[in-house]
């Protein structure tokens, strides 16, 4: 019990810190993100530059701080439209059931056995590479996750007496739906949520570093992962920050999540 | 056996399904890929000419078929980027992914069972705790940054390998598997700590459940609770996650060999994507989607075998 | 009492067991058990779920522990076989079972004990059986641990063991899984189980509550028997004074973790000397105690007719090819309630009396068959409100008893908050609850209370019919009679007329004018209480109250 409670708590210091760093980066940041100092390539952290340069000598502290944004930004309308879309699908199949809902499940089963990421390639092939080519890749294939909970919480609560008492007083189906039913789905719709903003860091890192995601000169974290790795043996920094402040970010929605179990 | 056969027929329409949807999905990309491979040699007689070769003016079925067909046999047609046929691309390069994700695989079982029962035995106490801190860090990393990190500590610190180093299997198996064990570090890990964690809790669920209290009022020692009565109820879960998990260990190689510049079918994979070779990114899902369906299907079989409610329904 | 202690099997001074008083919570879904344990008293910052009990057991003597949830008694059982759950801490003066120290005995030597000579049944065959392994191998394992057998003599004397407890075919049973049993052969098969070894005690926590009354009837009468054939003490755990009855020769009363009152059945049963006992024998529901409510001949008004009605199920599909399996829940049944009526509806679990009552009050379409009012009209004019068996589940977790209750106003079309209010006061009142209940949430009340904001809900929408779906099966007894004293109250006051189904015979006898028994989908006979109790026609009636245990 008290363990649990360290864990979220240090979840709740770290997602904070996190999203004040990116919410800074929003504003200000040192220097120009995209500004090239070519007498300073690749150079170590200093005081003038905490985390270093990179090989075009941009500050790899201002970088990190825009391309955190980069990457929240669609992990946040990645959840968005997965979210959105998969209360609904997910409320109204659960609630009803039918041939609508058997059919949407087995698709949504096949889909859901496939590596997110491996659709997302194919998607992306498909529409071309760009930061919002991926979001809405990434938003669509988060639908059947997101529905998938929503519904099996439904299905559970239907059965429940007080639905069975809200109908009896009249209550119209939207009102049991939205009203009666929604915030009882509060809790797993929560986690849902944090473990579903986490998949989308993950994948946009992912699809970005294989230069599938969002493109030059923009950052994002997975892009100066990518930029990063060839100068490895020469300039570490540039490819340390950004990897650590991703893990620092799972880290802390992941923590986040641990009271509800 | 009725029911194997019941599921093999399955398995056959779900593998048509998913060839149908792996080729359909490539025929609604706008814009004509006859136009664009031709680009500045574009003329009339040129395009029809080049339809007929590629077989584009029949119908969809029919193409479909013709298709599929060929990929039966092994022949996936031409790559438009390097003017080969694909299946010879795709050969070596995918036995490197195949090896590298059933090393990555074997690690995660290997590694995870013995930790997870560990975990949910001393649940609570220091071994416990480590194990637990531990996995909830290594499930935030990303394989492929954890490949990068593993490149900078024992490749270029610890010069316990040679970054970018590569021996094909023939050449020289001991050489090849030893270049795959770093990368199949970076993509098990984080599986590990996630597999840890769901066998934890799936065992801790199972501990509060009446029946442990009968097995131990029978006079069981605790390590025969756990062992003989709870562990066979605990994997059951924890078989469909290692399912889901070996999806995504494949997935996890196609990206973590671009770290280690392993020449699998990723690297071709994402440069095909990007210059719209689609012939390659058609077979290779493909291949991987195919993959997938049979992992899911051998999944099904060892679920039935441990649990008799679902196997005599 | 002196010397009952010298040639007892078990004896037990001043046993306690308590738990850190921040999780004396280890059951968070009973907030009765847990409110009254905490008024259980306290030392240095545990709680005590049972205090200072002392009792004993001789050799061949069947003892039954009653109480209500939360009383310590399961508790006490589990403290004997050292299952306490983790946290638990167990501390007596004396413990003594079979000439050993069982607060001395090491770990080892506890687990040869256990199984061997001590052995425990639970309330749950189902979920007490482990679920993967064949019922036989689970049961050859107590040879397995206890005794030198080989492979094929553990096989026989299972069998035989099996067909001790009255498993026919039990070869076959020997390879069939948990799930592929009823729950009757479930307890037979933890029975067998317990008793391969013959244990000198067995410890039988509530085995008969999860079944139904003819399954209840057959396995107290084999645990009797098997007390008779083998001499084996047994020590019986019940909240169920009838059961307690038919089986015991003493009985201890637990309440709050104390035994209030011990003796042999007949002192404890005709001459009660604790108030506690007392109200305990006045709440349990039955014949002996309380004439059957005489059925109102005056007014006939019919209010509802249900005529032919039929309904089926669909079952899963049978793979993507395979048809639905229809399986009928009710077939063909007709009655009618008349206005000011308590209409029973009584029968085993499985027996379609829910599905009826789902039916009637417009839960379920797809039937066949009429279900009017009387002069003719949709059941729906009827307003019919239903009042659920868990009162856990039927109210919204996450809204306020004001919000659950305004809610059906709202639907009415009172607009004006300030009435809303007003009319929610005015109801909580008259279930006998304190108007400061509507700012709290369900969580934060005990079983009875929520029952009856459960009835408050019901009513606020101005129903000419409730329908009682077990309203009081998941109550203790005496919160169960408070609950039907209100219910007659309440229709003497409103002049409402009452669906009421129940498997317990013994409740329906308390407060219906008129009984249906339902048998398998199907109506076997309908009469007045009076005369159902007194002279029953159908087979299955006479059946049902014969078996009934009556306190």
């Amino acid at each position: 019990m008290e363990k649990k409670n360290i864990n979220h708590r240090l979840g709740q210091i770290l997602v904070c810190a996190v999203v004040l760093f990116v919410l800074i980066g929003c504003f200000y940041t040192p220097y120009d993100p995209n500004e090239m100092n070519a007498g300073l390539v690749n150079a170590g952290p200093s005081l003038t530059h905490p985390f270093g340069t990179d090989q075009f000598g941009r500050d790899v502290l201002s970088r990190v701080m825009k391309g955190a944004g980069t990457t929240f930004f669609v992990g946040l309308c990645t959840v968005a439209i997965g979210a959105a879309a998969g209360i609904l699908l997910g409320a109204l199949t659960g609630y009803y059931g039918g041939l609508f809902d058997e059919i949407l499940m087995r698709v949504n089963d096949g889909l859901a056995s496939f590596p997110s990421i491996l659709l997302a390639l194919v998607i992306v092939s498909i529409s071309g590479p760009g930061t919002y080519q991926l979001i809405l890749a990434l938003g669509v294939l988060f639908i059947p996750s997101f529905a998938r909970v929503v519904r099996s919480e439904y299905i559970l609560q239907k059965q429940m007496d007080y639905v069975k008492n809200a109908k009896l007083m009249g209550v119209s189906d939207a009102r049991i739906l939205f009203v009666h039913i929604l915030p009882n789905t509060g809790t797993i719709l929560r986690s849902a949520l944090t473990i579903g903003f986490n998949n989308a860091v993950l994948a946009e890192a992912g699809m970005s570093y294989l230069s599938l995601g969002v493109q030059p000169p923009d950052a994002s974290l997975g892009r100066m992962l990518s930029e990063a790795q060839s100068y490895l043996f020469s300039a570490p920094w540039s490819a340390l920050a950004p990897g650590i402040l991703i893990v620092l970010t799972v880290l802390g929605f992941g923590l986040l999540n641990e009271r509800g179990e | 056996m009725n029911d194997l056969i019941k599921k093999l027929i399955m398995l056959v329409i779900t593998l048509l399904l998913v060839s149908a949807a792996a080729f359909i999905t490539f025929q609604i990309i706008p814009g004509d890929p006859v136009t664009a491979a031709l680009g500045t040699d574009y003329t009339e007689e040129a395009a029809e000419q080049m339809r007929e070769a590629l077989g584009l003016n029949r119908s969809l079925p029919e193409r479909f078929f013709s298709w599929l067909w060929g990929a039966v046999r092994g022949d996936f047609g031409t790559s438009m980027q390097y003017h080969q046929p694909v299946s010879a691309l795709i050969g070596d390069r995918l036995a490197v992914t195949l090896w590298l994700a059933v090393l990555s695989m074997l690690f995660v079982i290997v590694v995870s069972i013995p930790l997870g029962i560990l975990a949910a035995r001393f649940s609570g106490r220091a071994a416990d705790r480590v194990i637990t801190l531990l996995s909830q860090i290594a499930m935030a990393v990303p394989p492929f940054f954890l490949g990068i990190l593993l490149t900078l500590v024992f490749g270029i610190v610890l010069s316990w390998f040679t970054p970018g180093g590569y021996v094909s299997l023939e050449q020289d198996p001991a050489g090849f598997f030893s270049y795959l064990i770093w990368p199949a570090a970076a993509v098990a890990i984080p599986k590990i700590a996630m597999t840890v964690k769901f066998l934890r809790s799936s065992v801790i669920r199972q501990m509060r459940l009446d029946y442990v209290r009968t097995a131990r009022s029978k006079g069981n020692k605790e390590s025969a609770v756990l062992l003989r009565h709870v562990l066979k109820n605990a994997l059951i879960p924890v078989v469909t996650f290692l399912g889901m998990a070996a999806a995504d260990v494949l997935a996890g190689s196609i990206i973590v060999e671009q770290v280690f510049g392993l020449p699998g079918i990723g690297r071709l994979l994402v440069v095909s994507i990007s210059n719209r070779d689609y012939a390659v990114v058609q077979a290779i899902i493909l291949y991987i989607a195919f993959a997938v369906v049979v992992i899911n299907f051998l999944v099904d079989l060892l679920y039935q075998r441990l649990d008799p409610r679902v196997r005599l329904n | 009492m002196e010397s009952d202690k010298k040639d007892s099997l078990l004896s037990v001074r001043n046993l306690s067991v308590s738990f850190p008083a921040k999780r004396g919570n280890y059951d968070p879904a009973r907030a009765d058990a847990v409110s009254s344990r905490e008024e259980a008293g306290q030392d240095c910052g545990r709680k005590n779920v049972v205090n200072q009990v002392s009792f004993a057991v001789g050799p061949g003597e069947i003892v039954g522990i009653v109480g209500e949830s939360g009383s310590g008694k399961s508790m006490t059982a589990l403290a004997l076989m050292g299952l306490l759950p983790e946290g638990a801490a167990r501390g007596a003066d004396e413990l003594c079972f079979d000439g050993r120290d069982l607060a001395r005995l090491s770990d080892r030597e506890y687990r040869e004990l256990k199984g061997s000579r001590m052995a425990m049944i639970f309330q749950e065959p189902m979920t007490s059986l482990n679920p993967v392994y064949t019922v036989g191998k689970q049961t050859e394992e107590m040879l397995r641990l206890h005794t030198d057998c080989g492979a094929q003599e553990r096989r026989q004397r299972t069998i035989q063991a099996f067909k001790e407890a009255g498993l026919s075919d039990p070869e076959r049973v020997m390879d069939q899984y948990p799930h592929q049993l009823s729950g009757g052969q479930r307890q037979r098969v933890m029975i067998a189980m317990a008793m391969i070894c013959e244990p000198a005690l067995l410890i039988a926590d509530e085995p008969t509550t999860a079944l139904d009354v003819t399954v209840q009837a057959r396995i107290l009468g084999l645990i009797k028997q098997l007390n008779r054939d083998h001499g084996t003490a047994v020590l019986f755990i019940s909240h169920d004074l009838g059961v307690i009855r038919q089986l015991c020769s003493r009985v201890l009363v637990m309440y709050q973790g104390r035994i209030v009152e011990q003796g042999s059945i007949r002192d404890i049963f005709e001459h009660p000397r604790e108030e506690y006992t007392r109200t305990l024998l006045d709440a349990v529901p039955g014949l002996h105690k309380r004439s059957p409510v005489s059925g109102r001949e005056g007014e006939r008004e019919r209010l509802l007719l249900v005529e032919n009605l039929s309904v089926a199920y669909e079952g899963n599909r049978r793979g993507l090819f395979g048809g639905r399996p229809r399986t009928e829940a009710v077939k063909k049944i007709s009655f009618e309630v008349y206005r000011g009526e308590i209409l029973g509806l009584v029968g085993e679990s499985g027996c379609g009396k829910s599905t009826t009552a789902k039916a009637v009050a417009g839960l379920i379409g797809g039937y066949e068959g009429k279900i009017v009012t009387g002069d003719g009209q949709a059941a729906a004019s009827l307003r019919p409100q239903m009042v659920f068996q868990d009162p856990y589940g039927s109210l919204n977790p996450s809204k306020r008893i004001g919000w659950i209750l305004e809610e059906s106003l709202k639907m009415r079309g009172m607009k004006r908050g300030v009435d809303r209010v007003a009319r929610v006061k005015e109801m909580l009142r008259e279930v006998g609850l304190d108007v400061e209940y509507a700012s709290r949430y369900p969580r934060d009340l005990s079983g009875g209370q929520r029952q009856r904001v459960a009835i408050a809900a019901a009513l606020i929408a101005e129903p000419k019919l409730l329908i009682l779906d077990e309203p009081v099966s998941a109550l203790d007894v005496t919160v169960q009679s408070q609950i039907l004293n209100l219910l007659l109250r309440l229709r003497e006051r409103h002049g409402l007329s009452y669906l009421f189904i129940s498997h317990d015979i013994n409740v329906v006898y308390q407060i219906c004018d008129r009984v249906c028994v339902m048998y398998r989908g199907e109506i076997v006979e309908t009469a007045q209480t009076m005369r159902l109790a007194k002279c029953p026609e159908h087979e299955y009636t006479k059946r049902l109250l014969n078996d009934v245990p009556d306190a």
